[in-house]
């Protein structure tokens, strides 16, 4: 039954039947990918077991998430977990090619992220208990964080050190404190937008806001800024700022933020570039590495041979050169392994997932029932994509390269995690959007409340 | 909200874009380039893995093959004294000799089609690899190589079918073991005595009285002179400018030109030259084929005259005695000798034989071809004539295995001179042409006489 006035959206009838379709196609896909590398014979081929493995774990963990989603959650989107599904299957071959080593840790994160998933996506009612003890998490992700500067090791004994380690399981808190401060951000700036959409001073747009309601946003911004800082995490923290400023342009309507926003980060890395060693290497490598090819430069160097030695269509799964070149090559450098490995055409797809993720979360939080969800979804979905595309610029030479992983992708038991707790969430809002009013009639109805005529109207009254 | 909404997701589809692009330029637009760095690790891995053919002697004996080690292909070599003309096949070095101009062939590449080719590489396929064999014959080899050993001393030795143009016997030492060659690449080439050259074919020497018989083919070619004209009070030296010609032996009251070639007259000689002038002496140059590159499979030295302008009569004559302006190589006198056996022809000079393929396919690499027809019949009869005749100098007996001259290079006081052999085998219808060289060994060439009787003896009766 239909509202006079009110649009029917039109939803996908069968999103369960979609996930189906799609998901038979990513196991065919990954089943072909493994048969390739079993065959291939190259001086580091995998054992059957672990190919059966791979192909295993891929598909009872995400056959048992589509299960629970006819069950539970039969309404929430069908896109993303065949999408997530593709790019972590991508990524457990890659690590079987790469780091055969650590494919068992892995697939047991797999199964957790997975898990994780599920869980999210199900629990009932709305997300009412991120948003009410959103302080709460807040202070338990500063505290990890701040828990990692003191205690922090990092496993592979020499770099930054991120991780807190337990029996010979790493885990990153910087990865989960991205998410706690967007679930934070989200719920308050859900509930101040109106506040921080009314001019502070009147006159045309463009103008900053009232500051008052920003203080405990940028309080909680500044410290997990700095204790990134601190660690040397360059990659989390300038997420973390760029997932921050969009989402204060997004709730405030104020370009402003931006520029600003933009202002700052070309300042703080001029100062990063003169005050530290560290940020001055990076950027050094950044602009020249060929000169360098042999000290500092020699990762990059050797990241864009591997894409050279690429070309087209690639040189095949198992057969590149990339692994025993790129020092670290199953974190940071797995896009340039890909683009050795797989090709242009393996590299463009990837992208095109990601883009994909990308605007079905988006899609996602333009159907969501509230502002807190919107934010949240919009916030997740800007935060993953963002993160592929830093690391991708990183290893292509278009930035200098950051700590961060490619997300499912890359090996890494917390950034798995981390991702699909956040792809729960979506699923989560995407179960409760479509119903009732579209965005559309929700903005303009919310616009009309907010307007000057109807204050004035009021006040005049 | 949706407005801004798609302004980000515009942006951010904007930035990927400019991934892509990036992704287009390394990988394509720049991917060449990238590629032939040599900090590119993929050249050194491909070549350890790559199957390579073998190189074969005449019988099929191994000279150069690939042998596995643990993971890895490494190039065996099984004879070193022949370096120079297998060559080195590394990956950091690169290839030289018949690993270079043979290589299509040797990662088989030549039974291939293109569309086979690129069939293959689709599928990851590697080509099978041919066999190279070679035109030379290890048992020979090995007896020029003893030849060059038991001397003590550098130099070269060429033994070659005049009929075909085969090389059979291509030795120079010093060589090197290119087994070591990456241990010892420094070291070899600083080395004074230069190993890498090869000096049967690109080694530039002073042919000294072995040049008397291109300067007396030239002679009777352009009927300038005659075997039997007589030179009556031949002076003990001549004078032309400021060089000053010698005859060890004296002055010579009368001598036939046949006689002077047989006692190796410097002062005859060099009459002869200045009646042939330079013209005749170029021509003759030219026919041998001494002054332009050679066809032959493995680096050879041409050896052109200085231009006309910068020649003096003095030049005329003390080249015609081989003591001039034109050094030779000992491939480019091997060549002068294979014309006089053929009856006029210098033959193309051949190191490989033919190529086969894994399943025994076998095509022939070369075809019998005249390079240039540098004299007629009846004056190669007559070369051959005076050549049979004993030298009087130098222990030569009237044999019946091998003619030739042997002869010095003089190189100024205090140093030896080097020596020639140049010679033709069998003594009747020659079918082999030696030749000799060793540097500094001096004026007794008795010991290098008995071991080219030996290299000689070792060819096969057919």
């Amino acid at each position: 039954m239909t509202d006079e006035g009110a649009t029917e959206i039109v939803k996908v009838d069968h999103p369960r039947e979609q996930e189906r379709f799609l998901l038979g196609l990513v196991w065919f896909f990954l089943a072909l990918a493994l048969t390739y590398l079993g065959l291939v014979g190259s001086f580091r081929s995998p054992t059957t077991l672990r190919l059966a493995a791979a192909l295993g774990v891929v598909v009872i963990t995400t056959g048992a998430a589509h299960w629970v989603f006819c069950r539970m959650a039969p309404q929430s989107d069908g896109l993303l977990l065949p999408l997530v599904a593709c790019l972590s299957g991508l990524g457990l071959v890659m690590v079987l090619r790469l780091a055969p080593a650590l494919f068992w840790k892995q697939a047991v994160w797999q199964v957790c992220g997975v898990a994780v998933m599920c869980v999210i996506a199900v629990v009932p009612r709305d997300l009412r208990w991120l948003r009410r003890y959103r302080y709460s998490w807040l202070v338990l992700g500063l505290g990890l964080l701040a828990l990692s500067l003191v205690l922090g090791v990092n496993p592979l004994g020499r770099g930054a050190r991120l991780w807190l380690g337990l029996a010979g399981l790493y885990f990153q808190p910087s990865e989960f404190l991205k998410l706690v401060l967007i679930v934070f951000l989200a719920s308050y700036l859900a509930e101040k937008q109106e506040l921080l959409r009314l001019p502070a001073v009147g006159g045309a747009g463009g103008r900053l806001p009232s500051l008052p309601y920003l203080v405990p946003l940028l309080l909680a911004w500044g410290v997990a800024l700095l204790l990134l800082v601190a660690q040397q995490d360059l990659g989390a923290g300038t997420l973390l700022f760029g997932a921050v400023l969009v989402m204060l342009y997004l709730a405030s309507r104020q370009v402003g933020y931006i520029y600003a926003g933009l202002a700052l980060m070309v300042a703080a890395g001029w100062v990063g570039y003169h005050l530290s060693s560290f940020v001055a290497l990076r950027v050094n490598v950044w602009l020249n590495p060929w000169s360098l090819s042999d000290s500092g430069g020699y990762q990059i160097v050797q990241s864009l041979l591997s894409f050279a030695a690429g070309g087209v269509l690639g040189v095949g799964l198992g057969q590149g050169y990339a692994a025993q070149y790129i020092p670290v090559v199953h974190t940071d450098f797995v896009f340039a392994a890909i683009g050795e490995e797989l090709g242009l055409t393996g590299a463009l797809a990837i992208l095109l997932l990601y883009c994909l993720l990308l605007y079905r979360g988006l899609w996602i939080a333009v159907r969501s029932v509230s502002a807190f969800e919107r934010l949240l979804a919009t916030g997740l979905s800007i935060t993953m994509a963002f993160q592929a595309w830093v690391i991708a610029a990183g290893n292509l030479k278009l930035l200098p390269l950051t700590g961060v992983t490619l997300p499912f992708v890359s090996y890494g038991g917390s950034s798995l995690v981390a991702g699909y707790l956040a792809v729960g969430l979506l699923l989560h809002i995407s179960a409760r959007g479509g119903k009732g009013l579209s965005w559309a009639e929700r903005e303009e109805r919310e616009s009309l409340l907010a307007s000057p005529e109807v204050w004035q109207g009021g006040a005049g009254r | 909200m949706n407005a801004r909404l798609q302004q980000v997701l515009g942006v951010f589809l904007a930035g990927f874009v400019l991934l892509a692009i990036s992704l287009f330029y390394w990988q394509i637009y720049r991917s060449p380039e990238l590629l032939a760095r040599t900090d590119n690790p993929r050249h050194h891995e491909e070549k350890i893995r790559e199957p390579r053919g073998r190189l074969l002697d005449r019988r099929g004996r191994v000279l150069a093959e690939s042998v596995a080690t643990d993971g890895q292909l490494q190039r065996r070599y099984t004879y070193p004294p022949l370096v120079h003309v297998t060559g080195f096949d590394s990956s950091r070095y690169g290839n030289s000799g018949v690993e270079a101009s043979r290589d299509a062939d040797l990662r088989g590449l030549t039974f291939r089609s293109y569309w086979a080719q690129a069939w293959d590489r689709l599928l990851h396929r590697r080509p099978t690899p041919s066999d190279v064999s070679l035109t030379i014959d290890l048992d020979l080899q090995q007896a020029a190589d003893r030849v060059l050993g038991d001397s003590g001393r550098n130099g070269a030795v060429i033994l070659l079918e005049t009929g075909t143009g085969r090389i059979l016997a291509l030795a120079s030492h010093p060589y090197f073991d290119p087994n070591r060659l990456d241990e010892s690449w420094r070291e070899l080439s600083n080395d004074p005595t230069r190993p890498f050259l090869s000096r049967a074919t690109q080694g530039l020497y002073a042919p000294g009285s072995c040049f008397m018989i291109v300067t007396l083919a030239a002679a009777l070619e352009a009927r300038t002179a005659a075997l039997d004209d007589v030179f009556i009070d031949v002076p003990s030296a001549l004078e032309i400018e400021t060089t000053t010609i010698r005859n060890p032996s004296g002055a010579q009251s009368r001598l036939t030109l046949a006689e002077a070639f047989s006692s190796s007259q410097p002062v005859v000689f060099a009459q002869l030259g200045l009646r042939l002038g330079w013209a005749g002496l170029r021509r003759a140059v030219q026919a041998f084929w001494l002054d332009r590159p050679l066809p032959l499979e493995i680096q050879a030295t041409s050896s052109p005259l200085p231009a006309q302008d910068l020649l003096t009569q003095a030049d005329l004559a003390s080249t015609s005695i081989g003591q001039g302006r034109l050094s030779v190589t000992p491939l480019h006198m091997a060549l002068v000798m294979a014309a006089i056996a053929n009856g006029g022809g210098v033959p193309v000079p051949h190191l490989v034989e033919s190529v086969s393929t894994q399943q025994n396919q076998s095509a022939p690499a070369f075809q019998f071809s005249v390079l240039s027809p540098a004299l007629s019949t009846d004056v190669a009869s007559a070369l051959r004539a005076a050549l049979s005749q004993p030298a009087s100098s130098a222990a030569l007996p009237a044999d019946t295995e091998f003619i030739g001259r042997s002869g010095t290079t003089q190189l100024g006081p205090g140093v030896e001179p080097h020596t020639w052999f140049i010679g033709l085998s069998p003594a009747i219808s020659p079918r082999y042409a030696v030749v000799v060289l060793i540097e500094n060994g001096g004026s007794d060439d008795s010991a290098a006489l008995t071991a080219v009787r030996a290299l000689v003896k070792a060819i096969p009766q057919q």
